[in-house]
């Protein structure tokens, strides 16, 4: 939702919607690999007591609720007809 | 004016002309406006907000089963692939109807915002709920209370799913 409404006009939907789908498969190609290597690595080394790989990812929950003030309390107001409309109030 | 509630899909069929769009206005070979110009400070609000929930979700989807399968002795849970694909697949169904039907609600009382932000912070809880798992599986063994704390867990992973609606 946040993620649509964002979109300047309804013409960039496409293109920001391409950039979000990019952004979180970077995200989803990475974690996997990220996180169970530090629950091996935390748990071979007994770093933190074997619990190194929770204290990271409660670290990144934290930054994760750090960022969502970013966004508007609601999503952002749509508008409507923007975008292609232009074409055909042309004279 | 019936025409203009058509008009946005008219251009884009060929030999369907209207005598509104024969006259060529400058603007008409308008094209795709360029990605730069789509990168506003709010896309980039918006995206890198999707970004980190994205992968807040997906390294605990990776870690659940591979902690539950992990020996006790190595701050796992030791279950079997069958309980496993039982907790999993049972709670998968619930997710679907809880979320589809408490979602709407949930989202008009806290407002968008705010059911993201819980969403989000309870990701923590989720996490935390592994090691007091494997305490519990280590001093007693498969007690009720390691079964509780995966319902808590379980429960509380519905609520990070419905970030995904904002």
């Amino acid at each position: 939702m946040f993620v649509t409404t964002s979109s300047p006009t309804q013409d960039s939907l496409g293109a920001v919607n391409g950039l979000a789908r990019t952004a979180t498969s970077i995200m989803r190609a990475i974690g996997p690999a990220a996180a169970t290597s530090f629950f091996a690595v935390s748990v071979e080394r007994n770093i933190l007591g074997g619990n190194l790989v929770y204290f990271v990812l409660i670290l990144l929950t934290i930054v994760a609720f750090a960022a969502a003030p970013l966004l508007p309390h609601e999503p952002w107001p749509r508008k409507t007809g923007e975008g292609n409309r232009i074409v055909y109030q042309s004279p | 004016m019936p025409l203009l509630e058509h008009d946005e899909y008219s251009h884009n069929t060929p030999g369907f002309e209207t005598p509104l769009l024969s006259s060529p206005g400058p603007e008409e070979t308008s094209s795709p406006p360029s990605l730069s110009s789509a990168i506003t400070p709010r896309v980039q609000r918006a995206i890198l907000n999707y970004s980190l929930l994205a992968l807040l979700d997906i390294t605990f989807i990776a870690l659940q089963p591979l902690i539950l399968s992990t020996p006790v002795d190595s701050d796992g849970l030791g279950l079997s692939p069958a309980t496993i694909g039982l907790v999993l697949g049972s709670f998968g169904l619930l997710d679907g109807i809880i979320e589809m039907t408490c979602f709407p609600w949930m989202c008009r009382k806290l407002g968008t915002r705010r059911l993201y932000s819980v969403a989000i912070g309870s990701f923590s809880g989720a996490i935390a709920a592994f090691p007091i798992m494997n305490w519990f599986a280590r001093r007693q063994g498969y007690s009720l209370m390691v079964w509780v704390v995966m319902g808590i867990q379980l429960a509380i992973m519905i609520l990070d799913g419905m970030a995904f609606g904002e």
